[in-house]
C-alpha cells in the first residue's frame, strides 16, 4: 500500500473519531449547561417558594398592601422562573407539572386569602379570626412547602443528570487525549518505521552509488513510494551508468583528439626538425619529377644548394649510377609514380654529386599519397653508406674475433663451467663433458662435489680454490663469483700428476730428513747472491735448536760453535773463499744451546760457481760425529780388552792344544795298542783256527784219495775247530761292542758285564743299585754309561785294590746320576793331573771326555787310603 | 700246510737254513724276509704259523719287530735266533709271550 494511502486512511480514521468525540463532548457540554440552568431555576424556584411562603406569612400578619404588593411582585418573578422550566425527561416533566400546578394553586390560595381578608388594613387585624388566619397560613404553607419539595426534588434530579453529563464529558476528553496519543503513535510508526528507516537504508545505498559504484543495485523490496524511489534510483543508476560510459568515451575521444592534434602538431614540428636534422638525405618531388624539397644532408651529398635545386628535374639533382658498372640507374620517381609503392635501390648504387663525386648510398623512394590515395609526389630518402660499410666491416671483424674468442674456453683442455647463482649450469666446455667426474649439462642443475665450493664462493663473494678428487683424479678447482652477473665461473685443472710428483717429492724430502736424522747428518745451503742461508731440520737438532724455529743465519751458526773453535771455523770458510778453493772440511765442536752439551761435528762445504767463476752458492753438510767418536772410543777400548783376552785365550789354547796333543798321542798309542791286541788275538785265535782248518781239510783231501770212506768222519773233526773260531770271533766282537747293549738295552748289558766281571775278579764284591727304567734312559747315553762303568771298573780292578764296589744308577728329578764308589787305596788327583798324558793313561780322561761330549758332568773324588768316588750325571732332555 | 717265515738279513744264512729246514720238514713251506718291512708285509699277506727271527738286522731290531708282530697276531709263534745263550736273553724271552730263543749255532733241522 502506498504511503500516501496509508497516511490518508490514518488521518481520516483518526479525524472522524476525533470529530465524533468532539461533537459528543460539545453536545454533552451544552446539555450540561442547560441542565445547570434548569437546576439553577429549580433552586430559584425552591428559594422563591420559600420566600413566597415567608411573604405570605408576612402579609397574613400584617395584611397591608405593601406586603401584598411585595408578594405579588415576588410571585411574578417566581412565575417567570416557573415558566422558564423546560425539561424533556418524563420524571422531570412530572415534577414540572407538579410545580406548575402548585404554583397555580399557591396563587389561588393566596388570592383567596387576600379576598377573604378583603382589603382590610392592619388595624383591622385584631378583628380577624385567628382560626381563619391559621387555615390560610397552613394552606399557603402547604403550597409553598410542596413547591419547595418539588423544586428541590427537581433540582436533585437535574444535579444527578449534570453529574452524569460531566462524567461523560470527562470520559470523552480522556478518549480524545488517548486517541490523539494513538494517532501520534501511528504517525510515528508510519513516519519513522516505514519512511525514515527505509529512507535511511535508501540513503546509505544511494551513498554507495554516489561513491561511484554504478553497478550497485538498491534493494526494491517494498511496493511503496520508497520502493518506487529505489527502482527509480536503480533506473537512474543504470541510466547514469550508460550516460557515464558514453561520457567517459566522449571525454576519452576528446582527449585522444586533443592528443592527436598535439601529436600532429608535434609531429609536424618533429618532422620538420627531423627532416632538417636527420642523418639521411631527403629529397621530395612532385609527380612531374621536379624537386620540391631537400634537406641539409641532401644538399651536402648532392652538392646542390636548396634554392638551385628546387624546381630542377629530379634526375639532375639526384643522379645515380651503378657503382660497379657506372651505368645510370633507373628513374626511381617514374617507377614510384607508376607502382604507387615504396621502392628500394639496388645495393651498389652510387650518387654522382654536382661536383662529380661518387658517393655510395642506400636509399628508398616512397610515393606521397593524399587521403584519396592519389600520388601527390615522391620522397627519396638516402644516406651515405661509406661509414656504414666501414662500421659493418669493423662489426664483421669484431664478430669474427668474438667467435674466435668464444672458442677459447671450448678449446680449453681443462674443464671450464659457468654456473648461475641458483646452481644451474649455464655453460660447460667440451672438456667438461669428456672429463670423468665432471659430468654436467647446460640448463641442468650442477651436481656433486662442486656445489659446496660454488656456495662457499658465492657466500664469501671471492675467488675460492680447492683441490678435490673427481672421477678418480685430482683437480685444482677455482670458483670465481661475479655477484653482479649472478653467476660463477669454474675452472678446473688436472693436478693428479703434479700431486703425485708433489707427494713423491714430499716423501723423498721426508726420507731425506729421516735419513739425515738417522745419520745425524744435516745439510745447509748459503745463497751468496741473495745472502740467504737455509738449514735442514737436522742442522737445528745438531745445534740443539728446535727445527725451523728461526731463520738460519751465519751468526746463529757461529754462536753454536764452541768458543774455542769459532776462529778456526770462521777462518776455514773465509780461507776457502779467499784461496778460491772448491771445498773445505773441518771438524769442530758445537755447544748445544738448550743443554750445554758439547757435540763434535764434521763439516764439509762445496762452493758452486757461475759461468764467470764467481761463487754463487755454498752447500755444506754437518755430520754429528759425537756418537761415532764415542763408538770409536768404545771400540778402541773393546779392542784393547779383546787383545788382552785373546792373549789370555791364546795361552789357554796353547795349553789346551798341549793337552789335546797329549790326548791325541795317547789316543794314537791306545789305538796302536788296541790294533796290536786285536792283531795278536786274530793271529792267536781266528788265524790259528783257520790254519788248523786248512791243515785238516788238506788231510781230508789227501785221505779222500786213499780212503774215500773216511771223508765224512774227517770232515766231522773240522766242525769243532770252526765252532771254536766262531766262538773266538764272538768274544772279540763282544769286547769291541757288546751286542746286548743294542739288542736288550743298558740294564741287561750292565747285568751281563757285572756277571762277567765277577767271574774274572771274584775278590771284588759288587753292590748294585739301579733306580731307573730302561725306557727312561736316553738311547745315546747308554753306551756312555756302559763305557764309563766299564772303564771305572777296569781301573778299580787294576789299581784300587778294593774289595767292595758300590754301583748306583738313579733317576734323580730331571737328572740321571751314575755313582761308582770303591773302598780301595785311592790316589792323589793333583799327582795324576800333573802327569803327562802318556804316563797317566787314558782311563780318567776318556771317562771325562765321554761324559762331557754327551752333555753330562763328570766328577771324581779320591782320597789316598780312603777310596774313590766317581760321579757322572746327565740332564734329561725335555721330551720331544 | 705248515707255514714258516725266516727273517734274517744274511743271505747265506737264509739259504743254508732253508735248505736244512726243507730237508727236515719237506711238507712245510718256508718263506724268507730280509728285513723288518718285508717281514711285516709277508705276515700281513699270509700269516705264518712260525717265524724264525734274527735279532740284529739293519733298520728294525728283531725284538721290536717281534713285539710288533705279536701285537697284531698274538697266535704266531716266534723263535728268536741269537748267537748268545745268555740269561739276559732268556729273561727277555720269558717276559715276551711265546718267544723261543735259539742259539744260531744250534740251528739245525734236527734241533728244531
Amino acid at each position: 500500500m502506498k504511503l500516501r494511502t496509508q497516511f490518508i486512511i490514518t488521518m481520516f480514521l483518526f479525524g472522524i473519531i476525533l470529530v465524533v468525540m468532539a461533537v459528543s463532548a460539545i453536545i454533552a457540554n451544552q446539555r450540561r449547561e442547560k441542565v445547570s440552568e434548569q437546576e439553577r431555576i429549580s433552586a430559584n424556584i425552591a428559594q422563591g417558594a420559600s420566600e413566597l411562603g415567608y411573604l405570605a406569612n408576612e402579609y397574613l400578619i400584617y395584611r397591608e398592601s405593601q406586603q401584598l404588593t411585595r408578594w405579588q411582585s415576588r410571585f411574578a418573578s417566581f412565575s417567570a422562573q416557573v415558566a422558564r422550566l423546560n425539561l424533556a425527561r418524563p420524571e422531570q416533566q412530572v415534577l414540572v407539572r407538579n410545580i406548575q400546578a402548585d404554583h397555580q394553586r399557591l396563587k389561588a390560595v393566596f388570592d383567596s386569602t387576600v379576598s377573604a381578608f378583603g382589603g382590610s388594613s392592619a388595624n383591622q387585624k385584631v378583628t380577624l379570626d385567628p382560626a381563619l388566619l391559621q387555615v390560610s397560613w397552613s394552606r399557603i404553607a402547604i403550597q409553598s412547602q410542596g413547591l419547595i419539595s418539588d423544586a428541590s426534588r427537581l433540582s436533585q434530579l437535574l444535579h444527578q443528570e449534570m453529574d452524569h453529563l460531566t462524567h461523560r464529558r470527562t470520559m470523552l476528553i480522556y478518549l480524545m487525549v488517548g486517541m490523539f496519543g494513538a494517532f501520534l503513535l501511528a504517525s510515528y510508526m508510519l513516519t519513522y518505521r516505514r519512511i525514515l528507516k527505509s529512507l535511511a537504508t535508501l540513503q546509505a545505498r544511494t551513498a554507495v552509488i554516489g561513491s561511484g559504484n554504478l553497478d550497485f543495485k538498491v534493494e526494491e523490496k517494498k511496493n511503496d513510494e520508497i520502493g518506487d524511489l529505489s527502482r527509480a534510483f536503480n533506473r537512474m543508476t543504470s541510466d547514469l551508468k550508460a550516460v557515464t560510459t558514453s561520457k567517459v568515451d566522449l571525454e576519452k575521444e576528446i582527449t585522444e583528439r586533443k592528443k592527436a592534434e598535439d601529436d600532429l602538431r608535434q609531429q609536424r614540428e618533429w618532422l620538420r626538425v627531423t627532416l632538417s636534422s636527420i642523418g639521411d638525405a631527403v629529397i621530395a618531388s612532385d609527380t612531374s619529377g621536379r624537386v620540391t624539397f631537400l634537406n641539409e644532408v641532401a644538399v651536402t651529398l648532392t652538392g646542390w644548394q636548396t634554392e638551385e635545386a628546387l624546381g630542377q628535374p629530379m634526375q639532375n639533382v639526384f643522379r645515380i649510377i651503378n657503382e660497379k658498372t657506372h651505368a645510370p640507374a633507373e628513374d626511381l620517381v617514374a617507377r614510384v609514380v607508376n607502382e604507387k609503392r615504396v621502392v628500394a635501390l639496388g645495393n651498389d648504387t652510387a650518387l654522382v654529386a654536382k661536383d662529380g663525386r661518387e658517393v655510395p648510398i642506400e636509399d628508398s623512394a616512397a610515393p606521397i599519397l593524399d587521403a584519396a590515395g592519389n600520388v601527390k609526389g615522391v620522397v627519396l630518402v638516402f644516406h651515405d653508406v661509406t661509414e656504414k660499410r666501414r662500421a659493418l666491416e669493423a662489426l664483421r671483424e669484431a664478430h669474427e674475433r668474438a667467435v674466435w674468442l668464444a672458442r677459447f674456453p671450448e678449446e680449453n683442455p681443462n674443464p671450464v663451467l659457468r654456473v648461475s647463482a641458483d646452481g644451474t649450469v649455464l655453460y660447460c666446455n667440451a672438456a667438461t663433458a669428456e672429463t670423468p667426474g665432471w659430468g654436467c649439462e647446460e640448463g641442468k642443475p650442477l651436481q656433486g662435489a662442486l656445489l659446496p665450493l660454488v656456495e662457499q664462493a658465492i657466500t664469501e663473494a671471492k675467488e675460492t680454490t680447492q683441490d678435490m678428487e673427481l672421477g678418480g683424479r685430482s683437480y685444482s678447482v677455482s670458483v670465481t663469483p661475479f655477484p653482479a652477473e649472478s653467476y660463477v665461473n669454474i675452472y678446473g685443472s688436472d693436478i693428479t700428476e703434479r700431486k703425485l710428483a708433489d707427494e713423491a717429492l714430499r716423501e723423498s724430502e721426508e726420507r731425506l730428513k729421516r735419513a739425515q736424522e738417522i745419520a745425524h747428518l744435516g745439510s745447509w745451503e748459503l745463497d751468496l747472491a741473495h745472502n740467504r742461508l737455509a738449514w735442514s731440520d737436522e742442522v737445528y737438532r745438531i745445534f740443539g735448536l728446535v727445527p725451523q724455529e728461526f731463520g738460519a743465519s751465519y751468526e746463529a751458526f757461529l754462536e753454536a760453535v764452541h768458543p774455542e773453535d769459532r776462529a778456526a771455523v770462521n777462518a776455514a770458510y773465509s780461507r776457502s773463499l779467499r784461496e778460491n778453493r772448491e771445498n773445505y772440511e773441518i771438524e769442530h765442536r758445537v755447544v748445544r744451546k738448550s743443554t750445554g752439551e758439547i757435540r763434535i761435528v764434521h763439516e764439509r762445504c762445496e762452493h758452486i760457481r757461475d759461468a764467470s767463476g764467481q761463487i754463487i752458492r755454498s752447500i755444506g753438510m754437518v755430520h754429528d760425529m759425537t756418537e761415532h767418536k764415542k763408538a770409536e772410543e768404545a771400540l778402541r777400548k773393546a779392542h784393547d780388552e779383546l787383545e788382552t783376552r785373546v792373549k789370555e785365550r791364546t795361552a789357554a789354547l796353547a795349553k789346551a792344544n798341549e793337552a789335546l796333543r797329549d790326548l791325541s798321542a795317547r789316543l794314537l798309542s791306545a789305538q796302536e795298542e788296541e790294533r796290536k791286541r786285536i792283531a795278536g788275538e786274530l793271529h792267536d785265535t781266528i788265524g790259528s783256527c783257520l790254519t788248523g782248518i786248512k791243515f785238516k781239510i788238506e788231510n781230508v783231501l789227501q785221505q779222500s784219495e786213499k780212503a774215500p770212506n773216511t771223508v765224512a768222519m774227517s770232515l766231522n773233526t773240522i766242525i769243532p775247530v770252526i765252532q771254536e773260531g766262531i766262538e773266538e770271533c764272538r768274544r772279540m766282537q763282544q769286547d769291541l761292542r757288546p751286542s746286548m747293549l743294542d739288542d736288550l738295552g743298558l740294564l741287561p748289558a750292565l747285568s751281563w758285564f757285572y756277571r762277567s766281571f765277577q767271574t774274572i775278579y771274584s775278590g771284588i764284591r759288587i753292590e748294585q743299585e739301579i733306580a731307573i727304567r730302561e725306557d727312561d734312559i736316553p738311547q745315546m747315553l747308554k753306551i756312555v754309561v756302559f763305557r764309563v762303568t766299564q772303564e771305572a771298573m777296569n781301573n778299580i780292578a787294576k789299581h784300587s785294590k778294593a774289595d767292595l764296589v758300590r754301583f748306583s744308577l738313579r733317576k734323580q728329578d730331571d737328572r740321571m746320576e751314575l755313582v761308582l764308589q770303591d773302598n780301595g787305596q785311592g790316589f792323589s788327583l793333583e799327582k795324576i793331573n800333573s802327569q803327562r798324558a802318556t804316563v797317566k793313561g787314558l782311563g780318567l780322561t776318556s771317562m771325562r771326555e765321554r761324559t762331557g761330549l754327551s752333555g753330562g758332568s763328570f766328577d771324581i773324588e779320591s782320597v789316598e787310603g780312603k777310596g774313590t768316588i766317581i760321579r757322572a750325571s746327565w740332564l734329561f732332555c725335555k721330551k720331544g | 700246510m705248515f707255514r714258516a717265515l725266516l727273517v734274517d738279513d744274511n743271505h747265506f744264512f737264509r739259504e743254508a737254513f732253508k735248505r736244512d729246514f726243507s730237508r727236515q720238514l719237506p711238507s712245510a713251506l718256508i718263506e724268507e724276509a730280509a728285513g723288518g718291512d718285508e717281514a711285516l708285509q709277508k705276515v700281513k699277506g699270509t700269516p705264518p704259523h712260525l717265524i724264525f727271527m734274527d735279532i740284529r738286522m739293519p733298520g728294525m731290531n728283531g725284538l721290536r719287530l717281534t713285539q710288533k708282530i705279536k701285537g697284531e697276531n698274538p697266535n704266531i709263534r716266534i723263535a728268536i735266533l741269537t748267537g748268545y745263550d745268555l740269561p739276559e736273553y732268556r729273561e727277555k724271552a720269558f717276559n715276551t709271550e711265546r718267544i723261543v730263543f735259539s742259539e744260531k749255532r744250534h740251528c739245525s733241522g734236527m734241533k728244531l
